[in-house]
């Protein structure tokens, strides 16, 4: 079956793989629109980035509506360091000719989900859930008129990456991830536990570069060099491809294991601001109200996200 | 009388804030361009259906915008203990054969400002609808030259909890985000409302006497309110903190003492929920208290806090308005 899929995200070159990888699967998803936030970069950039995507991909088709400037209730924090000045440092890729599209991402996204059936369309959400919240805060029918919210975001007992506790995403608008978690939608969540079992690894880049192609080769070095920042931190043998998993597992939800399962977040300590606290266990005795994803098959993660990729 | 004033008014509509849109909406010195509602004190939706009856009262074709239907982060915990189930009391008022217009009142709040730089606006509940404007659109402060915040509890006790005023403490996330906006915010916190402000027994005799229907409307609205009022205080007459609000909005020499403070709103879920904090002593840009009043320091600016009010004045204005 055929499912209708709105992106929301902030892109970096991962977000950017996420949804042009929908957008070559048109057997499985039909991307309506991509809506941007603020996150790894401010918006003015995420907008810009998704832009630049879509047209290295020759799929201007896609509309992208630019959102929140800023989280619910916390001013913004940025990710620079990782993900460079722009967002998509690494490759110069032309500014976009294409214009944004006319509405607030929020509005939209609510305009787009209840004007069709109850079911019919998914949030795929690659950053901060500022956009799916204030939607929500618009249209309290949202929720449950969602097929369902797969994002990636949170950790489970895989540390912070931004603080010790907290995973980027939900750090940087955790009033927003209570807002979503506590809003009765059907919610997949992929946390970092997950993602980082999906290593960007030199050998799986050159299935990138090998390609010769424009879209290959930018991504290769868009990619290249986003992840130098995981690679010296870590000591890995490759960055984690964080978002494309939300892809993957509309695709090929076989690729994932996981639990459904209770989830809260910290919006209150300094300390542990933006932590995903997830009952594996069960022993809150608290209504479950996600699936968490907490394993993937990486190798068949990468051979279907560049195969659709490539495909474009 | 300088009539080119446009306001644009916030409001949770129950007892007291019908009173206000009268005062707003019957006074010649300003022009109410849009009347935008949250939920609070009642839902939106019924919040909205009390806006339309009071905007029908007046004859007014002020629009009505329908908004935020509970606080930014938090489930809504509503006022009807203390308005009554309808918020105005359970009497019975007919619905208005108006409706509210379709649009969502946090993009009619954007769209208003941002058409009328100089505008003045007035909250009177909780903050959610403003701080959603303020996350749309984050120059909005710009084109605001007068920011009236009937909420909080400055330097004093709350009315929900011992620490905190209800429009704060409902929604307390949304007023941090308009405290610390650019906003210049005068803070209306509901001690003003209080003590002599109260409407006493012979006051309403010379309301009623008025034989209008305003005058009317306004005293039996708010006849459960008042005996809410007394069971929480043991002040015998009718509180209207959001009357208070408007009449400082109108008349700004009301406003007898009033100082500049930088301010924040106390957001955990603990005994302090919804605090309104005023560095009254100017202490918070002090090495020891930097790091907590960091963001207030960096994004924020000192407020205008309302002390104390021309009693007199407040309630001549009052009376002038339900003649």
């Amino acid at each position: 079956m055929r499912r209708q899929v709105i992106f929301d995200t902030d892109p970096s070159p991962d977000d950017a793989v996420a949804f042009l990888a929908a957008i070559a699967s048109p057997d499985e998803l039909e991307v309506l629109a991509i809506t941007t936030v603020a996150g790894n970069v401010p918006v003015e950039l995420t907008s810009k980035n998704a832009r630049k995507a879509l047209e290295l991909a020759h799929r201007t088709d896609i509309p992208v509506f630019a959102g929140a400037t800023a989280p619910l209730v916390r001013p913004l924090v940025t990710a620079e360091h990782v993900h460079g000045r722009t967002g998509f440092d690494g490759y110069d890729l032309p500014e976009p000719a294409t214009s944004l599209g006319d509405g607030f991402a929020p509005d939209v996204i609510v305009e787009l989900v209840m004007s069709r059936p109850a079911k019919a369309v998914s949030l795929c959400c690659l950053a901060p859930l500022t956009n799916v919240a204030l939607a929500m805060a618009r249209e309290p029918r949202l929720a449950s008129h969602l097929a369902g919210i797969v994002l990636m975001g949170g950790s489970m007992s895989e540390g912070g990456n931004i603080t010790a506790a907290a995973e980027f995403n939900f750090y940087v608008d955790p009033e927003a991830a209570v807002r979503v978690f506590l809003s009765g939608a059907a919610i997949t969540m992929i946390p970092l536990d997950c993602t980082h079992q999906a290593l960007l690894t030199d050998q799986r880049l050159e299935m990138l570069r090998s390609t010769g192609t424009p879209l290959g080769t930018a991504f290769y070095h868009l990619l290249e060099w986003n992840k130098r920042f995981d690679r010296a931190k870590y000591g890995w043998a490759g960055g984690p491809l964080h978002d494309a998993t939300v892809t993957a597992y509309l695709l090929s939800p076989e690729l994932f294991a996981g639990r459904t399962v209770r989830v809260d977040i910290e919006c209150n300590s300094p300390l542990t601001l933006g932590a995903s606290v997830v009952d594996w266990w069960g022993v809150s005795g608290r209504t479950a109200n996600a699936t968490v994803l907490r394993n993937i098959d990486a190798e068949g993660y990468f051979q279907l996200i560049f195969a659709r990729l490539l495909h474009l | 009388m300088n009539t080119t004033r446009k306001i644009l008014i916030d409001t949770d509509t129950a007892s007291d804030d019908a009173v206000a849109l009268i005062m707003a909406l019957r006074s010649p010195d300003v022009k109410v361009l849009a009347i935008t509602v949250v939920a609070g004190n009642v839902s939106v939706e019924q919040g909205a259906r009390n806006a339309l009856f009071t905007v029908e009262l007046c004859q007014s074709p002020v629009p009505i915008f329908s908004g935020a239907r509970a606080p930014l982060v938090r489930p809504l915990e509503d006022g009807v203990w203390f308005h009554g189930r309808n918020g105005l009391g359970d009497h019975g008022y007919q619905p208005a054969s108006r409706l509210t217009e379709d649009e969502f009142a946090v993009n009619a709040m954007v769209r208003v400002i941002e058409a009328n730089p100089g505008i003045e606006l007035i909250t009177l509940g909780p903050l959610t609808n403003l701080a959603l404007a303020l996350r749309q659109s984050p120059q909005l402060a710009e084109n605001v030259s007068r920011c009236v915040v009937m909420g909080g509890a400055p330097c004093c006790e709350g009315n929900v909890t011992p620490a905190a005023e209800y429009n704060f403490w409902v929604d307390p996330e949304a007023a941090r985000v308009v405290l610390r906006s650019q906003l210049p915010i005068e803070l209306v916190g509901w001690q003003l409302s209080r003590g002599a402000a109260v409407v006493k027994g012979h006051e309403i005799d010379e309301i009623l006497a008025l034989r209008t229907s305003f005058a009317e409307f306004a005293i039996r609205a708010n006849d459960t309110a008042a005996q809410a009022y007394r069971t929480q205080t043991r002040e015998v007459g009718i509180a209207l903190p959001d009357p208070t609000a408007m009449a400082i909005l109108l008349d700004p020499a009301l406003a007898l003492v009033s100082s500049g403070h930088f301010m924040d709103v106390q957001v955990d879920s603990g005994i302090t929920r919804g605090m309104s904090v005023v560095d009254k002593l100017g202490v918070a840009e002090d090495a020891r208290n930097r790091a907590a009043w960091s963001e207030v320091l960096e994004r924020g600016r000192k407020h205008k806090v309302i002390w104390e009010m021309d009693i007199p004045g407040w309630k001549q204005s009052l009376l002038r308005t339900l003649a």
